[in-house]
């Protein structure tokens, strides 16, 4: 990573996404009234195998993840990931003040689930934007099932090039629900990515009078 | 009095939750849903709206550009938009058409508020 990105600007990109998570777990928190608490984020600059293994996703049988690509200066997929049947749960607490959703809860689930991810991953990427002077433009939330490495690689563009993988883990405490809420980014974003990081420490010390 | 809403999100869970929780407040106001921008201007040609609330990321046509399209169609009418796109460009672009801004998830506190800004 050193060579990426220096010390500060390290340390600047965990801030700025740490803030931005922190939107996502308000807005969770306000969709299952309770308390999320948030991991340390961690950074990583690595190929898939690697990623896989390190991130410890290869102990999930399954994972349910809603993925949007976002474009501004850089780009990249954003990515919110359920283990097992995590996402499953989470969607039932969901569809649990509509009654009528009972009986229709095999349909509802995926639109559940899809929206879940709407809403975490924009809270997100709308304060990442903020935070970077950025304007992204977003697709549609798509939902993807399976194996977390093949979630992974579906949503990457060039599979053969280390990804910056930016992730954070988020847990319900009182439902043992965990998540994963990352950004996927290839090598050409990169110094869009710099430049939106020294832009934010930029207004930093002008804010710092320095 | 009844009001006749308009409920507009590509996502059906959302549109429930809108539609459950405004139920709640205000048994008797009626309801209609659309699932697209373009399928909420061609009821808002038919049809008079008090109060319409509309999701940004949607296929197709954007919220934003629906909005200011029901607006033209229906000046009278309350336009909220309800959505997790809360970049302040985004909402700076809302307010400046004339439409109201809240953020998702949808939840009974977001319809009280949503309420409470269009005094309805």
């Amino acid at each position: 990573m050193t060579e990426m990105l220096s010390p500060l600007q390290h340390d600047a990109l965990c801030e700025i996404f740490n803030i931005s998570v922190g939107q996502s777990a308000a807005a969770m928190s306000g969709l299952v009234g309770e308390e999320v608490s948030l991991s340390v984020p961690a950074m990583r600059f690595c190929g898939l195998d690697e990623l896989n293994e390190r991130a410890g996703m290869n102990h999930w049988r399954r994972v349910d993840a809603v993925t949007q690509h976002f474009r501004g200066s850089f780009e990249g997929e954003a990515l919110l990931m359920f283990p097992d049947e995590d996402g499953i749960e989470l969607a039932r607490m969901m569809l649990d003040v509509l009654p009528e959703a009972s009986t229709e809860f095999d349909q509802l689930v995926s639109d559940a689930l899809g929206e879940i991810g709407n809403v975490l991953l924009n809270a997100c990427l709308s304060a990442l934007a903020d935070l970077m002077g950025e304007e992204f433009e977003y697709s549609l939330p798509a939902l993807c099932s399976g194996r977390a490495r093949d979630v992974l690689e579906q949503r990457t563009a060039d599979k053969a090039s280390p990804v910056l993988f930016l992730h954070i883990q988020f847990l319900l405490e009182e439902q043992r629900i965990e998540g994963y809420l990352a950004f996927l980014m290839n090598l050409p974003s990169l110094d869009g990515l710099r430049v939106g990081v020294d832009r934010f420490l930029g207004h930093l010390g002008a804010a710092l009078g320095e | 009095m009844s009001k006749q809403v308009l409920i507009v999100d590509d996502s059906r869970v959302s549109r429930m939750l809108v539609r459950a929780f405004l139920e709640e407040k205000r048994p008797n106001w009626a309801f209609t849903e659309a699932s697209t921008g373009q399928e909420a201007i061609d009821l808002a040609e038919r049809e008079t709206f008090d109060l319409v609330t509309l999701d940004v990321n949607m296929p197709g046509m954007s919220g934003l550009a629906a909005g200011e399209r029901i607006l033209q169609l229906r000046p009278d009418a309350r336009v909220v938009v309800l959505t997790a796109n809360v970049q302040s460009t985004v909402r700076q672009r809302a307010e400046a058409l004339g439409m109201r801004f809240l953020q998702k998830p949808i939840t009974e506190a977001t319809i009280e508020r949503l309420l409470d800004i269009v005094g309805l």
